[in-house]
């Protein structure tokens, strides 16, 4: 067969043009980070999530039932709400607040909340006109509880209030009976009582957070990194005290882990659906507390890039024995860089002394009250103030 | 009137929850809000940048000139780099005033509140009052 050299040469020019276009448009779309057209995409092709994403603008996670079904606020309702975050940002963190509608100052929580208040760092100063994180149910709020968690909890509180009995920050009367009683769930709360670590706090005691993560507002709400690689994408959280993590989520079609295999993240199993990342994630244990759930939650979290600088972050939580049904909530991220966020290593077990000083320092306190040199700390709330309960 | 109520109670309820809820400890299991200590002479021997607190290790000259060595909880890295404090700050040597309350146990170890550096800067937020940097804003 004979090429004719006016073919070859059209033949060239149509390549040359081909390729000329598909690179102008893949730099155009790595330059523009944007949404589906634009979608910047790694090396390997796949869409480009990464970079350190935060946010700087406070949405609740639930509606005020005064919004309704309404997704956003009127210019009205945003001024007069913003102008109130900012009133409430010149509060200081405490001398102004009542316990039990009385003056608080001077008791333990208040010495706590004081204390506490350095960690809360800055506070938000931007306001969303979105009413909730929360979009479905429509009303913006976390669907009701089942009878059975419903009950579940109640136990709870009722064993936590129990054991605050008496103190300045629980209700009058006597030491429990309760006292001594085993938590009647795997326990992450502060119980008010130090007889071991498992008496204290999830973050006292360096859990991290859990899966999903859901970001406070500004420097201190907490920063995500994520990077990616061919066959996994890997979040870093820096949130809390040390409570951060890195969380590996594998590109992969394998089945979820066997149901007895059970983790305080959960198994992660992830995939592409076009431009979206989805996040499929089972077998948490019954370390595991998402807003009541336990191992039973279900989370599918979906991840995309809105724009160049924004990264929509959304996640549906489905637990029949403990809502009466699933809920989903979105969060946007904003695009920020190591300059104006510095993203530091979480993980706070080798310097927690603070957990060994809180058992210790229970300790010395008893043997305080024995020689009758002081109180007894089962008479003193030493569990509560500064956020966690 | 009715109206300004409702937008009122609207806004209060969408702002009520703006405070992130990531405390660490509770503090009145370690410390003894009854025994406040207040350290007008300590120099800094060790930094210790380590979550959920860093802690820094002074060494403080007492009234009757005895020195004692004292260890001072202190907020977590991330919190104190977002201020824009950094390794640089308390460097060995450096002469610094701080506050706080002692541990239950007796020993030299205190929840710091307030710290003063050499250049008058204050860290730290205690009550109202203390010119902290939250107040300032």
């Amino acid at each position: 067969m004979k090429i004719s050299a006016r073919f070859l040469l059209v033949f060239a020019l149509v390549a040359a043009a081909t390729i000329f276009a598909l690179i102008q448009g893949r730099t155009r779309a790595l330059r523009s980070g944007g949404g589906a057209e634009g979608q910047a995409r790694t090396a390997w092709g796949a869409p480009d999530l990464q970079g350190i994403w935060n946010t700087n603008t406070f949405v609740p996670l639930e509606r005020p039932t005064q919004y309704g079904t309404r997704g956003t606020m009127t210019e009205e309702e945003h001024a007069k709400a913003l102008a109130d975050l900012q009133d409430r940002n010149k509060r200081p963190g405490r001398d102004s607040r009542d316990i039990g509608g009385k003056p608080g100052q001077g008791t333990e929580k208040d010495v706590a909340r004081a204390y506490n208040e350095f960690w809360f760092g800055d506070k938000p100063t931007k306001l969303s006109y979105r009413t909730s994180m929360v979009t479905d149910p429509p009303d913006g709020r976390i669907p009701p509880l089942t009878p059975e968690a419903a009950k579940r909890i109640a136990d709870k509180r009722e064993f936590l209030a129990a054991l605050l009995q008496g103190t300045s920050g629980g209700r009058p009367g006597p030491i429990s009976p309760r006292r001594n009683d085993p938590s009647p769930d795997y326990n992450l709360d502060r119980i008010n009582r130090s007889d071991g670590p498992e008496d204290r706090g999830g973050p006292e005691r360096c859990f991290g957070d859990g899966v999903p993560v859901v970001l406070g507002t500004g420097t201190f709400g907490g920063v995500m990194q994520l990077v990616q690689s061919p066959d996994s994408v890997s979040i870093y959280y820096d949130v809390g005290q040390g409570s951060g993590y890195s969380w590996v989520i594998p590109i992969t079609n394998r089945p979820h882990l066997p149901a007895n295999v059970r983790l305080y993240r959960g198994d992660p199993v992830g995939r592409w659906e076009g431009d979206m990342l989805v996040v499929d994630v089972t077998n948490f244990s019954d370390e595991t507390n998402f807003h009541g759930s336990r191992e039973n939650l279900h989370v599918v979290l979906r991840l995309k890039r809105d724009n160049a600088n924004t990264l929509s972050v959304q996640f549906t939580a489905e637990d029949p024995t403990t809502w009466t049904k699933p809920w989903t909530a979105t969060q946007e991220l904003e695009k920020t860089d190591e300059k104006t966020t510095l993203v530091l290593e979480g993980g706070c077990h080798e310097g927690n002394y603070g957990l060994t000083g809180l058992l210790i320092n229970t300790r010395a306190a008893e043997k305080a009250f024995r020689e009758g040199k002081g109180p007894d700390p089962a008479t003193q709330d030493n569990a509560t103030g500064g956020g966690d309960n | 009137m009715r109206r300004q109520l409702i937008a009122a109670a609207a806004a209060l309820a969408i702002t009520a929850g703006a405070a992130p809820v990531r405390a660490h400890h509770a503090f009145a299991a370690e410390f003894d809000a009854k025994q406040p200590v207040k350290f007008e002479k300590a120099v800094v021997t060790k930094m210790e940048w380590t979550n959920p607190h860093t802690w820094i290790h002074v060494d403080v000259t007492m009234p009757d000139g005895r020195k004692e060595a004292w260890a001072i909880e202190a907020g977590t890295p991330n919190v104190l780099f977002r201020r824009g404090f950094t390794k640089d700050a308390l460097l060995p040597g450096t002469a610094i005033v701080i506050d706080g309350y002692r541990a239950k146990d007796g020993s030299h170890r205190a929840n710091g509140r307030n710290l003063t550096l050499p250049n008058g800067q204050t860290l730290f937020l205690g009550s109202s009052g203390t010119g902290a940097p939250e107040e300032k804003r």
